[in-house]
C-alpha cells in the first residue's frame, strides 16, 4: 500500500515536470496553452495529495479553467495563435539555462538540509483553534490568526483589478466581442450550470467554517459562473452601475478596515477579533471577501475585453 | 478495495500521459484543446476514486468543480473559433 | 521516497524551470506562462513542508499558498491586460487609427515605442508577437 502511494506520488510529479516543460518549449503558442490547462488539473492532484484539499479546490478554478481563459484571450489578440517558431540567441538560451540550474542546484541542497519530520505550527494551530470562530484550521488562519495578510490580500486583489479596468477605460477601440452570438446550446448550458454554480459556491462559503471550503474558493467558482453568465450574454457585472461595481469590487478591503476600524476605537489590537460575536464577524467577512472575489474574478477577465457601460447609464 | 481503487487512480494518470501525444501532435487547435479537456473528465474521475479509497469527501467537492467549469474553457475556445471562422468567410 | 520529497523535488524542477524560460526573455505571454510556472513550483515546495508533520498537515502554510494562487491569477490578468494595452497601442502607432481626443497621450507614447524598437533592433517585434 505504501509503495503504490508512492507511485501515485511519483507519477503525479512526473507528469507536472513533462507538462511544464510541454508548455514552455513547444513552438506553437496554444498548444502551450493547451498544456498549461492541463498543467493546472494536474497540480490540483498533488495538492490532494499533499493533503491540502482547499487549495486543490482553488486550483481546480483557478488553475485549471480562470488562468487558461485569460491566456486564450489575449492570445487571441496578441499573437496570431497558429504556430510561430523562437529563435532563441544561443548566448543568452546558455546564460539561463546556467543560472537556473544554479538556483535548481542551490535549491536542492538546501533542501537536503531540511529536517524531513517537523510540526511547523500546526500543534499550536490545533492547540488554538477552540479559541477561534471556525473549527477549520485554514480558514481560522485565514481569517483570525493571520487576518492581517488577508486583509492586504484583498487589496493587492483590489490593485489588480483596477489596473485592469483603468487600461481598458482608455482603449476605445472594442476588439474583441466577448459573448458568444445567440446560441441555443450555450443557453441551455448556462440556463443548467448556473444555477449549479450559485448553489455550490454558498455551500462553499458555508462548508469553510468547518471543512475545507471557504471565501476564496466561494468567491473564484461564483466568478467563473458570472464569466459563463457573460459569455451566453446575460450581462449581470458588465451592466452593473459603475458605482455600485466599485464598491461591491472594495467589498472585502472596506470589511477588514471598517472591522479594523472599529476594533481600534474600541480599544483592542487591529483584527483582534472579540470573543463574543466573533463567529458572526468572521463569516460576515468571509461573504464580503467572496463577493468581491467574484467580482474581481469577472471584471479581471472580462474587463479587458469588453468596455463596461458608459458614465451616462450612472444612476 | 482501496489498493484496487488506487490503483484504477493510477491506470487514469496513466492515459492522462497517454493523451499528452494527441495534445502536442495535434493536428488542429480543437484536437488539442478537446484533449485537454478530456483530462479534465480524467480528472474527475481519479478525484472520485481517490474521495473513495482515503475517505476523504471533500475530494468530491474538488472533482463537482472540475466537471461545473470543463464548460468555461471549452466556450471560450469555441467562441474564438467561431469569431475566427465568422471574419475568415466574411473576409 | 516520501510525499514531502517528491513533491519538494518537483516544485524545485517547476521553478528553475520557468527561471530559465524568464530569463530567456521569451514573448510576454510565453513569460507569464513561465511565470505562473515558478509560482506553482514556489507553492508546491511550500506546501510539501507543510506535509512533514505525522498526524495532519501544517494549515498555516496552505492558508498562505492559498492565497498565493489566488494573487497568481490576479497578478497574470494584470499582466496580460498591460501586455494587450501595449499591443493596442502600437497597433494605433503604426495603423494610424486615431478615435477621439484621448488618444494622443497614447499615441505618442506608442510612437515612442517604435522609435525605440527601430534602435533595439528587428527581435523586439518578433518576441512580443509570441
Amino acid at each position: 500500500m505504501i509503495g503504490l502511494e508512492v507511485v501515485f506520488d511519483v507519477s503525479v510529479a512526473v507528469l507536472l515536470v513533462v507538462l511544464a516543460l510541454e508548455s514552455l518549449y513547444t513552438p506553437n503558442l496554444f498548444t502551450s496553452i493547451a498544456f498549461f490547462i492541463a498543467f493546472g488539473l494536474v497540480m490540483a492532484l498533488a495538492w490532494v495529495r499533499l493533503q491540502a484539499p482547499d487549495l486543490a479546490l482553488a486550483e481546480a478554478a483557478v488553475g485549471a479553467g480562470l488562468t487558461g481563459v485569460l491566456l486564450l484571450d489575449a492570445a487571441r489578440e496578441i499573437a496570431a495563435v497558429r504556430g510561430v517558431e523562437r529563435t532563441p540567441r544561443s548566448m543568452v538560451r546558455l546564460t539561463s539555462l546556467l543560472v537556473a540550474a544554479g538556483v535548481g542546484v542551490a535549491l536542492v541542497a538546501a533542501l537536503l538540509e531540511v529536517p524531513p519530520r517537523a510540526a511547523g505550527l500546526a500543534e499550536a494551530v490545533r492547540e488554538a483553534l477552540p479559541l477561534t470562530a471556525v473549527e477549520h484550521g485554514v480558514t481560522s488562519v485565514l481569517l483570525d490568526f493571520r487576518a492581517l495578510d488577508t486583509f492586504f490580500e484583498t487589496a493587492v486583489l483590489l490593485l489588480a483589478v483596477i489596473t485592469v479596468l483603468v487600461l481598458q477605460a482608455h482603449q476605445h477601440v472594442r476588439i474583441i466581442p466577448w459573448e458568444l452570438s445567440a446560441s441555443p446550446v450555450l443557453s441551455g448550458l448556462v440556463g443548467l450550470l448556473a444555477p449549479v454554480v450559485l448553489v455550490f459556491s454558498g455551500y462553499l462559503l458555508w462548508a469553510g467554517t468547518h471543512a475545507p471550503g471557504g471565501a476564496f474558493q466561494a468567491g473564484v467558482l461564483l466568478g467563473a459562473g458570472g464569466i459563463l453568465l457573460e459569455l451566453a450574454g446575460v450581462h449581470t457585472v458588465s451592466r452593473l452601475p459603475r458605482r455600485a461595481l466599485r464598491w461591491l469590487l472594495s467589498l472585502g478591503v472596506a470589511g477588514f478596515a471598517l472591522l479594523s476600524g472599529t476594533l481600534l476605537l474600541a480599544g483592542r489590537g487591529l483584527l483582534e477579533l472579540p470573543g463574543a460575536g466573533a463567529r458572526t464577524i468572521v463569516i460576515a467577512l468571509e461573504i464580503a471577501i467572496a463577493v468581491s472575489v467574484a467580482l474581481t474574478v469577472v471584471s479581471l477577465v472580462v474587463g479587458s475585453n469588453l468596455r463596461l457601460e458608459p458614465p451616462e447609464q450612472e444612476p | 478495495m482501496s489498493t484496487f481503487l488506487v490503483v484504477s487512480a493510477l491506470v487514469l494518470l496513466a492515459t492522462i500521459g497517454a493523451g499528452l501525444v494527441r495534445v502536442s501532435r495535434g493536428p488542429t487547435a480543437a484536437d488539442r484543446m478537446l484533449c485537454a479537456q478530456l483530462f479534465g473528465t480524467t480528472g474527475v474521475a481519479a478525484l472520485l476514486l481517490l474521495a473513495e479509497a482515503y475517505d476523504r469527501p471533500p475530494l468530491r467537492d474538488v472533482a463537482l468543480i472540475f466537471a461545473i467549469l470543463a464548460a468555461l474553457v471549452l466556450t471560450v475556445f469555441v467562441k474564438h473559433a467561431a469569431i475566427h471562422r465568422h471574419s475568415r468567410d466574411g473576409a | 521516497m516520501d510525499t514531502f520529497l517528491t513533491f519538494a523535488l518537483t516544485g524545485v524542477v517547476l521553478f528553475s524551470l520557468g527561471l530559465q524560460e524568464v530569463l530567456a526573455r521569451p514573448g510576454v505571454l510565453r513569460m507569464l506562462i513561465a511565470v505562473n510556472v515558478m509560482g506553482s513550483g514556489t507553492l508546491l515546495f511550500f506546501v510539501s513542508l507543510a506535509h512533514r508533520h505525522a498526524d495532519g498537515p501544517d494549515p498555516v502554510p496552505h492558508a498562505l499558498a492559498l492565497t498565493g494562487i489566488v494573487v497568481t491569477l490576479a497578478a497574470t490578468a494584470a499582466g496580460l491586460a498591460l501586455a494587450r494595452g501595449l499591443h493596442r497601442l502600437r497597433a494605433e502607432g503604426s495603423g494610424g487609427r486615431v478615435e477621439g481626443g484621448r488618444v494622443e497621450g497614447g499615441r505618442s507614447q506608442g510612437a515612442g515605442y517604435e522609435r525605440g524598437r527601430s534602435e533595439s533592433g528587428r527581435d523586439e517585434q518578433g518576441r512580443a508577437d509570441r
